[in-house]
């Protein structure tokens, strides 16, 4: 008679090698359901944990709280008189548009999202969103706060999806410097030991006089991000060690160490030209 | 009850572990809560229960990040057999125990996963500082959190469902 313990491991074997040359579709599958299954969870988690920060938070900024008021308050009056006159530029431009015919400009919605969770392995720089396949998410749609780009989704399921961000490695994202229209590749160095994100933007042509303080932005180049979402900052610049191009470190704009509420942008219609 | 029961840690461990923030100086690691639910089913639980845990805390840990499924799976297994076939000589309810071992095995645990990724080309470049961090992370990591799951599973066990069966030879 068998051994049990032998049985154990053959029964353990065949399940393994099985779930190992699982074929990618049904692996998706799979992560996808336990991703759906374990989301309301972890969004009540995270929701509570930001609950106790905040409260804990609250005694220390009683006395901040006013200045910050005011602030904002200022802030919001500055804001509306730019919207304003940015719709004046708007009605300006969409006359010229009909003018040279152009049939249909790009339009970006904003699908708003809850970051609930990160990477629990602890190798990639991800986070998970409560909005997925059924609210409008795909692929390979750019990801943003109200301060600037934070990622793209790479994993979609039914009702969330994962955000590699912009500090992780494998992130890289077509820019350019504003002022000099000088373009580039950003790619994540991670986090350094104050929790600072550092961004290399690498192959700027060699001419360029670049500053630091230069705002970057997106380029729209690539296909992924539209043009023109502020990435962030030219910290320093470097020549790149071959001596063809030069480098710069990028800060971040947004604060990917704080993510909370984020925005997923979907394009609409691309533009025609008769 | 005793499936229940780690169906229902491996859940919440797995939650808590995605919730959880990381350091800089500690390379960035997450908390081996998973883990130490497989190193506590390995000292006190029988072999197969084992086994069971470490496929589904596998399961969880490779869903909900960007492993391909099957790694932890097979890393939770390597680890939990290998406990499990030494612990007649350890003593299994000192904390030292798990101390020690929630730390050879958290290290353990990275770099099987960093293998698996490194030979499957999904590996991300890492330095010797940041190489040094992490092993300094999963040291601290697994010799704290190990002793703190297996104190809440033995206690899920004794209070809350009432304990069946330490182990028995297979």
């Amino acid at each position: 008679m068998r051994d049990p313990s032998t049985r154990v491991w053959i029964v353990l074997g065949v399940v393994l090698l099985g779930v190992l040359n699982l074929p990618a579709s049904t692996e998706r599958s799979i992560k996808a359901a336990v991703r759906e299954g374990i989301s309301p969870l972890q969004s009540v988690v995270t929701s509570a944990s930001r609950t106790i920060r905040e409260t804990l938070k609250t005694p220390r900024g009683l006395g901040g709280i006013t200045l910050e008021n005011r602030r904002l308050a200022s802030e919001v009056i500055a804001l509306r008189n730019e919207v304003w006159a940015l719709r004046e530029l708007e009605r300006e431009n969409m006359e010229l548009r009909n003018q040279l015919a152009f049939l249909k400009k790009v339009r970006y919605e904003l699908i708003p999202a809850e970051a609930i969770a990160r990477d629990v392995s602890g190798w990639w720089q991800t986070i998970r969103l409560n909005k997925g396949r059924s609210h409008g998410v795909e692929t390979n749609q750019a990801v943003i706060t109200t301060d600037g780009v934070i990622g793209k989704t790479i994993d979609v399921s039914f009702r969330t999806c994962d955000v590699l961000l912009l500090s992780d490695v494998d992130c890289k994202v077509a820019v350019r410097i504003n002022r000099i229209n000088g373009f580039g590749v950003i790619s994540g160095r991670g986090l350094s030991w104050n929790r600072r994100v550092e961004l290399n933007m690498d192959f700027i042509n060699k001419n360029l006089p670049v500053r630091s303080g230069d705002e970057v932005v997106t380029s729209g180049l690539g296909g992924v991000f539209p043009k023109g979402l502020v990435v962030g900052y030219v910290d320093k610049v470097t020549r790149a060690p071959s001596g063809l191009y030069q480098q710069a470190h990028i800060i971040p704009k947004a604060d990917l160490n704080d993510l909370s509420y984020v925005f997923i942008v979907t394009s609409d219609a691309l533009e025609k030209k008769t | 009850m005793t499936i229940m029961v780690i169906c229902f840690m491996v859940v919440m461990g797995s939650v808590v572990q995605a919730v959880a923030p990381t350091s800089f100086w500690l390379g960035e690691t997450k908390p081996p809560v998973l883990l130490g639910i497989v190193i506590y089913c390995a000292l006190m639980r029988e072999r197969s229960v084992m086994l069971s845990a470490a496929c589904l805390s596998g399961l969880f840990q490779d869903a909900l990040s960007m492993i391909p499924l099957g790694y932890s799976s097979f890393c939770f297994c390597s680890i939990g057999w290998c406990i499990e076939r030494w612990k007649d000589h350890l003593y299994t309810l000192h904390v030292v125990t798990h101390v020690f071992l929630g730390a050879v095995a958290h290290i353990a645990l990275l770099w099987m996963l960093y293998a698996f990724l490194y030979m499957t080309g999904r590996h991300m470049p890492l330095n010797v500082p940041e190489g040094i961090l992490k092993n300094v992370g999963a040291f601290v990591g697994g010799g704290t959190i190990v002793p703190l799951v297996f104190y809440i599973m033995r206690y899920m066990d004794t209070k809350v469902v009432g304990f069946v069966k330490e182990r028995r030879w297979i």
